[in-house]
């Protein structure tokens, strides 16, 4: 376990108690139970260090997909707190973990609109268009987006967010925006695995202190430029003591939808490596829009282009990345029918030398999503994951180089 | 319209006290291109400190499917307003107005009772968990006050005669404080007709762009 594995949990408590000398303190909780069957084509899956883009390998899988679980304590009207608690037992990968702990501050609008919000703890920067449900599940489809399928696994803040919100219906305007700049700590080897494994898609959240496999490259052998890095990465991990930062707006009008952009940079030393943990200087802007379309439907798009440096200890470059990801998807909810399509697009560009780590990836993926709300809290759905990709690595597992990998889903979710 | 209120009076055993030759005023108010409009507030401003022993009940604002219901309420300086929350989540309701400040969590089922300012205000209220919703209540320092119908009418009780100051008031009225206001003398039953002469902003829709009933607030 990691030294600062108790941390998030710590620091919710005692500002809990802080909070509260004397306040009736109410707790909800919520969560979601997504049981899934699969069937796939692919080879085996990243997370048993294959280099397959799905969670489950080759072949027939039941699974749990996702058991998440929320818990938010309100102290009074402004002070609050959240754990949220993410578990998966897949054929080949389980995993349990606290994916977001922090307390947060929401002060009351003024009379012109302005609202201040601030939270610290441990949690997701608001990236994601799509994971807006209980325990950060998607809404439209049972996997993610490649780009918010890598957020669930990399990227986390642990640190402070400062919000300003301005609420545009107190002084006359039909639309809100906010901006909010955060500062945190840990995260410094993110971006590795997706330099490692490429872009993926699936519903699995890294948790706290948590170590992911990845496929280990050729270079990784003894005596290689990447013998000292451990076979699994622990994505939330502090290497180099540096802050790193993130900054964000969104615009939100009614009956229209919303636009949001921003920046992240782990400020990561790239040179530093802590047991076998390096610094992973990673850095990317992202932009998402959903839109209100007439006939019910509805369009989500994100972007997201970044670039990553990972150096030996004696400031070589071992693994420069560039990589990029889009996708537009449109859904409809109707009655009792949810119906979504989604097209993506993505590539890691390899920009170092160094031999036997071929990072390069380009493909292109395809999604069908259809879900029954069988009653209120139940919803069975059946889902296909089409993904074309070429992607030289999987050389290093004796594969063919190009390959088309699809996935048959059913799946039966029940939030409560 | 004297007879029936006094019919009404008497039908509640309150007719020792009542006086059953006041005026009833109609209203009837337009929009400025000239269709009948609903869910405004109509009051009136005795200018001669024209007594009235009305006092009007508590004023009910429900939480109804994450919205305000009514989304414009109005209420007699100094009563009750209840808060009910007839959805099945939490809500936290807030004034911005500093002169009747209020916030508090209501529960699903709950009610929160909150007087109203001693004085003439408009107050904008949200929901600081769902900042879609949107409600308004109007505080006045009289008891004649009503709603326009779906047909645009409103219906006010007078007990005594004299010059008033005939008000319509909407939040969303692109006018000074968002009233329309003229003098009128009433010292018989009347009907007048109100055309507004300033547009009414777009009312936000009172629902979230995001309808999927298990969203976390991120």
């Amino acid at each position: 376990m990691h030294k600062l594995n108790y941390y998030p949990i710590s620091l919710v408590i005692i500002s809990a108690w802080l909070a509260t000398p004397s306040l009736a303190i109410e707790i909800n909780t919520h969560g979601i139970t997504d049981l899934r069957i699969g069937i796939a084509d692919t080879s085996q899956s990243h997370l048993a260090a294959g280099q397959g883009k799905f969670s489950n390998s080759d072949g027939l899988s039941l699974s749990l997909a996702q058991f998440g679980v929320e818990t938010d304590i309100r102290f009074d009207h402004q002070f609050s707190a959240k754990i949220v608690l993410n578990g998966s037992y897949l054929a080949e990968d389980a995993a349990l973990g606290i994916t977001e702990a922090y307390v947060k501050y929401k002060g009351l609008p003024t009379s012109s609109g302005w609202r201040l919000e601030t939270k610290a703890g441990f949690f997701y920067p608001k990236i994601s268009l799509e994971n807006d449900a209980f325990a950060w599940s998607s809404i439209n489809t049972l996997n993610s987006s490649m780009i918010n399928t890598w957020v669930a696994e990399e990227i986390r803040l642990t640190g402070a967010e400062l919000k300003f919100t301005h609420l545009g219906k107190f002084s006359g305007q039909n639309y809100d925006w906010s901006i909010s700049g955060a500062a945190f700590i840990n995260n410094d080897p993110s971006s590795a695995l997706l330099s490692w494994h490429g872009w993926t898609t699936g519903s699995r959240q890294t948790g706290w202190g948590e170590s992911v496999a990845f496929p280990q490259p050729l270079a990784a052998q003894p005596g290689g430029p990447l013998a000292e890095q451990a076979k699994r990465s622990k994505p939330f991990d502090e290497i180099d003591h540096r802050l790193g930062y993130q900054v964000h707006w969104d615009y939100q009008q009614a009956n229209w939808g919303k636009l949001n952009l921003g920046y992240y940079d782990n400020r990561a030393q790239s040179f530093q490596v802590t047991d076998g943990q390096y610094g992973w200087g990673s850095k990317f802007v992202y932009a998402g829009i959903k839109l209100k379309l007439p006939a019910q439907l509805q369009l989500t798009a994100q972007y997201l282009e970044g670039n990553n440096l990972m150096q030996s200890p004696d400031r070589q470059d071992i693994v420069k990345n560039a990589y990029k990801s889009g996708f537009i998807m449109l859904s409809k909810r109707r009655n009792k029918h949810g119906y979504a399509m989604r097209i993506e697009e993505f590539q890691v560009d390899d920009r170092d030398n160094t031999a036997g780590d071929d990072n390069n990836e380009y493909g292109t993926a395809l999604t069908f999503s259809y879900n029954y709300r069988y009653s209120k809290p139940l919803f069975l759905a059946t889902e296909i994951n089409i993904i074309k990709s070429r992607r030289p690595a999987r050389a290093y597992q004796n594969l063919a180089i190009k390959k088309t990998e699809q996935q048959l889903q059913f799946s039966a979710r029940y939030f409560f | 319209m004297t007879i029936k209120r006094c019919i009404m009076h008497l039908i509640g055993f309150s007719f020792l006290s009542a006086n059953c030759y006041g005026f009833d005023l109609q209203v009837k108010v337009y929009d400025i291109q000239g269709n009948p409009l609903p869910e405004v507030v109509v009051y009136l401003e005795p200018l001669a400190g024209q007594l009235s022993s009305d006092t009007k009940p508590a004023t009910i604002i429900s939480q109804t499917e994450k919205s305000f219901s009514p989304y414009i309420g109005v209420t007699q300086v100094s009563t009750p307003v209840v808060f009910n929350n007839r959805d099945d989540i939490t809500h936290h309701i807030y004034s911005v107005n500093q002169k009747m400040p209020f916030a508090f969590i209501i529960q699903p089922n709950q009610q929160v009772v909150q007087t109203a300012s001693a004085q003439t205000i408009e107050i904008a209220m949200g929901c600081n968990v769902h900042d879609w919703m949107s409600g308004h209540l109007l505080v006045v320092d009289t008891p004649y006050f009503a709603k326009t119908t779906a047909q645009g009418q409103a219906e006010l009780s007078v007990e005594q005669s004299g010059d008033f100051r005939l008000v319509i008031w909407h939040p969303q009225l692109l006018n000074v404080d968002h009233r329309q206001s003229s003098k009128i003398t009433l010292d018989t039953d009347q009907n007048i007709e109100v055309h507004l002469t300033t547009k009414l902003a777009s009312i936000a829709p009172q629902q979230s762009d995001d309808d999927f009933d298990f969203l976390s607030e991120y």
